[in-house]
């Protein structure tokens, strides 16, 4: 347990195991695909070998390939968004969603199937772009309004997030109980899912989730700063207002994004940083990269129990989550002796 | 194995229910709860807690007894001038007490403690719980007893059975058994499964229901998984909001779409521009309508035999 907390030796691990995860979820699926087609397929993909004349090439290249690389970029915005939340919030229970990112997705997408609106915006659903809407209202309207003269304070951010959240699935739970439409839809939408989607959705989240993913990273050694103390962070030349502004927007931002072409998925970001917390100890420059590898390693596993579990019905992936963190996060906390 | 029990015990029922005409004279069925329920007069005042009771009601021309139906009863037009009691899925008991009914007829689906509390105030419910086109048209004729139009039941009855069996005998001598999906085309892409009503129309209808492979009634399944599935007709009930433009029109722009998508455009419903918009009202309602989504989905399916 020791080695870990260095990171030469937990990224590479941690790496490894991603890519092992990767390669496994490649090779798994309803379809059943021998690995050594799966490999000519690639090949094939490539453009170093033939193209094979069946629908597994669509099947492992179109659709398992994009379901993979998003299930990475999910987790790992999930996971460091929650990351940042529980540092900025210096609470246990703080998640992505605490700022009314979900709630706001939530609503977004309501709006769009209670009204029948379609249309499609690169590929991606007027679901999804008004999730992200959705997310990205919400979560100004808790930052516009706990903002008090220029700064940021952490606990009128937190009861405003909760407040405005309430209303919002409030309003949401109107338009449910209202809807004569495809209430299924909403519903499976609300619980999260990676299934039928496509180089689209990859697409669409791959700017939010670069950008944020690498940005913050050069944030971890201020938030450890600002952790010790705000003055003490200040003296040492930390501009902590601007810092705790710019983790705030970045980690709404890639949970707005995650949610909007994933539905909503709990428990990734409220456990995997807990969980390196644990391995790794509490230093955020050590923090934030584990949690991005971290994450997308649960997601990726998650998702290949969700589409081969009782195949070829598609299990919400949130329930996988929850199911496999939950055990693996009480034995963690059970070799803590004190408080986290 | 649910589904069989309970058509075996539906045509037990049907005959001891005739027997037990004969024998009182008095007009008598067991609901879907296990409830027997007797009338000396044929009730005058209805009130139904579905849509699909209020088109059978309707159907067995009882629709002037009505006195009380939900907010979604849209058909017969009629329907729309009787009060409203009862909304989605909720019941308001005040207003079902103020009209006043000799008999309700509910539908699996609604509020059971909602029943409970209308039996408790001594209201008569007769409850539903139609899964295939079998028993709905045995409905047809357990209402009919119990409200004292057996005659009308037994024609309507007939003349329904008599539009299946024209289905029947024209796909009979077909080989094709098309592979039929039900669903949409957004993210969640969810279909039916084995149990449901749309699983027994289109077999009904000459066609393999590919959702019966997937576990639970309305399961959600990936992409890959359809295309695996390789459905060659798709039959949707939602259509995004488009004024102005016929349901053809926007399931044309809709394919032109899915032909440039990956994944959808490698399915044989896609390429050959097989995708359908059926009326939801039809396909998704447990009453006598039924029968238009089958002679229509039997003609989407085998357009040579049947189609106009």
């Amino acid at each position: 347990m020791k080695r870990l907390a260095d990171l030469k030796f937990s990224l590479p691990l941690l790496g490894g195991l991603l890519f092992v995860a990767m390669v496994l979820a490649l090779g798994a699926g309803p379809v059943t695909i021998p690995p050594g087609e799966v490999l000519a397929i690639f090949k094939a993909g490539l453009g170093w070998g033939e193209m094979p004349l069946n629908n597994h090439f669509v099947i492992v290249w179109d659709l398992r390939l994009p379901r993979v690389l998003l299930a990475v970029l999910v987790g790992a915005s999930l996971a460091l968004s929650g990351t940042v939340m529980q540092g900025f919030f210096q609470n246990p229970m703080a998640d992505p969603y605490i700022i009314g990112v979900s709630s706001g997705a939530a609503l977004g997408a309501t709006i769009a199937m209670y009204s029948g609106i379609e249309f499609w915006l690169w590929g991606i659903s007027a679901v999804s772009v008004f999730a992200f809407i959705g997310a990205l209202i919400v979560t100004f309207l808790v930052y516009t309004i706990s903002m008090r003269g220029g700064n940021l304070p952490i606990t009128m951010v937190l009861l405003t997030g909760i407040a405005i959240g309430a209303l919002a699935a409030a309003l949401t739970s109107f338009l449910l109980i209202t809807s004569e439409r495809d209430l299924y839809r909403i519903l499976y939408w609300l619980m999260g899912s990676l299934a039928s989607r496509r180089w689209d959705h990859v697409q669409t989240i791959l700017p939010y989730a670069v950008i944020g993913l690498i940005v913050l990273q050069f944030f971890a050694r201020d938030l450890n700063l600002i952790l010790q103390g705000e003055e003490n962070a200040q003296y040492l030349g930390v501009d902590v207002e601007r810092v705790k502004r710019t983790l705030l927007v970045l980690a709404a931002l890639l949970a707005a994004a995650a949610v909007a072409v994933s539905g909503i998925i709990g428990f990734v970001g409220l456990v995997v940083p807990h969980v390196m917390r644990l391995l790794v100890g509490p230093d955020h420059r050590k923090l934030f990269p584990t949690s991005v590898l971290g994450g997308a390693i649960l997601l990726v596993g998650a998702d290949v129990l969700a589409r081969t579990l009782i195949a070829p019905t598609e299990i919400p992936i949130g329930i996988i989550t929850s199911v496999l963190g939950c055990p693996f996060f009480l034995y963690l906390l059970s070799r803590k002796s004190t408080s986290l | 194995m649910r589904t069989m029990s309970g058509i075996a015990w539906f045509f037990f029922l049907e005959i001891s229910m005739c027997a037990n005409i004969a024998a009182a004279g008095g007009l008598r069925a067991t609901d879907d709860l296990g409830k027997v329920l007797e009338f000396d007069q044929p009730p005058q005042r209805l009130v139904s807690l579905a849509p699909s009771n209020t088109e059978l009601l309707f159907a067995l021309g009882l629709g002037d007894r009505l006195v009380g139906v939900t907010n979604a009863c849209n058909f017969p037009l009629k329907a729309k001038e009787v009060e409203v009691v009862a909304g989605y899925s909720t019941l308001n008991l005040e207003k079902i007490v103020e009209v006043a009914p000799d008999l309700v007829v509910a539908i699996r689906g609604n509020d059971l403690e909602g029943i409970k509390g209308l039996e408790h105030l001594g209201i008569k419910v007769f409850s539903l719980d139609i899964q295939t086109v079998d028993q709905m048209l045995l409905a047809i004729l357990r209402l009919g007893i119990l409200t004292g139009s057996e005659q009308t039941a037994e024609k309507l009855r007939g003349d329904l059975q008599g539009r299946i069996n024209e289905v029947r005998e024209r796909i009979l001598s077909l080989a094709a058994r098309p592979k039929i999906m039900w669903g949409g085309w957004s993210e969640t892409v969810y279909t039916a499964g084995k149990g449901t009503m749309i699983d027994d129309l289109f077999r009904l209808a000459g066609g393999v229901n590919v959702g019966r492979a997937a576990m639970g009634a309305w399961p959600q399944v990936g992409l890959e998984t359809i295309v695996a599935w390789e459905p060659e007709v798709i039959v949707t009930t939602y259509l995004p909001d488009a004024e102005g433009q016929t349901p053809e029109q926007v399931i044309a722009s809709e394919v032109a779409r899915l032909k440039q998508t990956d994944g959808w455009r490698v399915l044989p419903a896609v390429q050959q521009e097989r995708i359908y918009f059926v009326e939801g009202d039809w396909l998704l309602r447990p009453g006598p309508r039924l029968v238009n989504a089958l002679e229509r989905i039997a003609s989407l399916l085998h357009p040579d035999a049947l189609g106009n």
